[in-house]
Formats: C-alpha cells, structure tokens, sequence
C-alpha cells in the first residue's frame, strides 16, 4: 500500500446476523485515527463504543444520547459521543464509514474543528465512492 | 512520519463475543433507543420527563448517560414517567414454549385428522 493511499477496512462485529449495515473506519498512510484513538479509551469507554457500534449497524435509526446521526444542519455526518471522546462517521449506501476521532475536554469543539471535518469527510467520502 | 498498524487488536476485540459487561450495554442501549423513540412518537420532551420525574433537566441529561449500572428501579421509574411497561423476557425460554405450543398444535391437528377420517368412515359405511 502506499503512503498516500486511503483504505476502509470492514470492521467485524460478533455477528452478521441482522446486520443492515455494514462497518468501515478509514486507515490513511497505515494509521487509522479512529482506532488509535479508540486504543486510549478505558474498558468500559469500549464496550459502550462497541455495543453502540453494534446497535448502530442491525437497527435502523437507533436512538441513542450518544449517537448523533447528523451534527448540524449544514454538515451531512454524524458523531457517537462516549464521554470524553467524540467518534465521526458518516453514512453511504447502507454503509458506516468512521473517519475521525476527537479527544473532548470542553463542552464543544469549535466552528473550525467541524468545517474540517467536513472537509475531510468529503475527501474520503470520495475515495469510499471510487472504492465502491 | 507515523508507522504503520495493523489493527488487528482492535479487530478481534469487536469481533469477540459479548462479554457480560458488554450485554448490559445493549440492554442499557435498547432502553433508551425504547425510551426515546416513544418520547419522539409521543411529543414528549425531556423537560416533560424531567417534570414527572421531579428532577432538573440537566439530571435527566446525566442518567441518560449512565453506565450499565442502571438500576431497575430507576429504569421503572423512567418507563413509568414516559408511559413505557418495562417487562423481562427472554428468546430461549419463548423459542422453547412456541416450540411446545407448536407440537401441541401438530397433535391437536393430527386428533382431529383422525376424527374427521373416523366421520368419513361412518358416512363411507352409511353410504
């Protein structure tokens, strides 16, 4: 794989069973954001993150305080929010791509930090469409 | 230049059985995916379910964000203020009993075969 290259690697859940969609996270020049972040989090920041993820993928629309499914008005992507960390992803054809990981210590992250995100989202946005 | 990784850590941990910490996670999400799709269908706002609780908003906020250690007292009493009947059931038990009712079913369908071939006999007879 070279440097610059983008992969989206399947995430596996313990079943298939039921599953309506299906789970990426983005790995970029061999290091995936996501998961590096998920790696500082403590057991049970991991288990939340792991059952919400699962939750996520085998029912349609599942509601949670900790899932935002889409952040503001002007931003097509969501958030799942476990304390102190905020995961994001978005959603294409019946698949979760997670792309980005924030530590949190305030109560919001600014203006700025989204539009990048945003941006960021497009570009693997992109890339996952070409993958397709 | 960061090196490179392979994940496969993080792999196996989502890939893994649930482990018993992990199952009342879901139990704690599937609550609360109830308890906010009903509130949604319903108009109800959290400052509503703060009112009949008798608690701030901000509180209602935090016991949302609970861990597992939910109690099932308080989870009764979240249901109970937005008009949800929490009840405890379980796939195996029920797979088992439709699996009863359904073999009762069979006998009770090959009885009545057997009547009926019985009925058809005595008009066959009367014929």
């Amino acid at each position: 794989m070279a440097e610059h290259d983008i992969e989206f690697r399947k995430l596996p859940l313990p079943s298939e069973e039921n599953q309506i969609f299906r789970i990426f996270y983005v790995i970029e020049k061999g290091r995936s954001q996501v998961m590096d972040g998920f790696q500082t989090m403590t057991d049970q920041r991991k288990d939340e993150v792991k059952t919400l993820i699962i939750k996520m993928a085998t029912v349609e629309g599942f509601k949670s305080q900790k899932i935002r499914w889409r952040l503001k008005k002007r931003y097509k992507y969501g958030e799942l929010k476990p304390k102190g960390h905020r995961v994001f992803f978005f959603v294409k054809q019946g698949n979760i791509i997670f792309f980005r990981y924030a530590r949190k210590k305030t109560d919001s992250l600014g203006d700025k930090f989204y539009r990048e995100t945003d941006i960021l989202k497009r570009r693997y946005e992109n890339e996952f469409e070409k993958k397709l | 230049m960061s090196s490179k990784k392979n994940y496969k850590d993080v792999d196996k941990f989502f890939k893994a059985p649930l482990t018993p910490n992990q199952k009342a996670w879901m139990l704690i999400h599937e609550f609360y995916h109830i308890i906010l799709s009903y509130m949604k269908e319903n108009g109800i706002s959290k400052a509503d379910l703060a009112r009949k609780l008798g608690k701030s908003r901000a509180s209602v906020s935090q016991m949302f964000n609970k861990t597992p250690n939910l109690t099932i007292k308080k989870m009764t009493e979240i249901a109970d203020a937005v008009g949800v009947e929490v009840k405890i059931k379980t796939e195996d038990l029920e797979k088992k009993n439709r699996e009863k009712s359904d073999s009762y079913m069979t006998e009770g369908f090959k009885t009545s075969v057997r009547e009926s071939n019985i009925r058809s006999d005595d008009w066959e007879k009367s014929k």
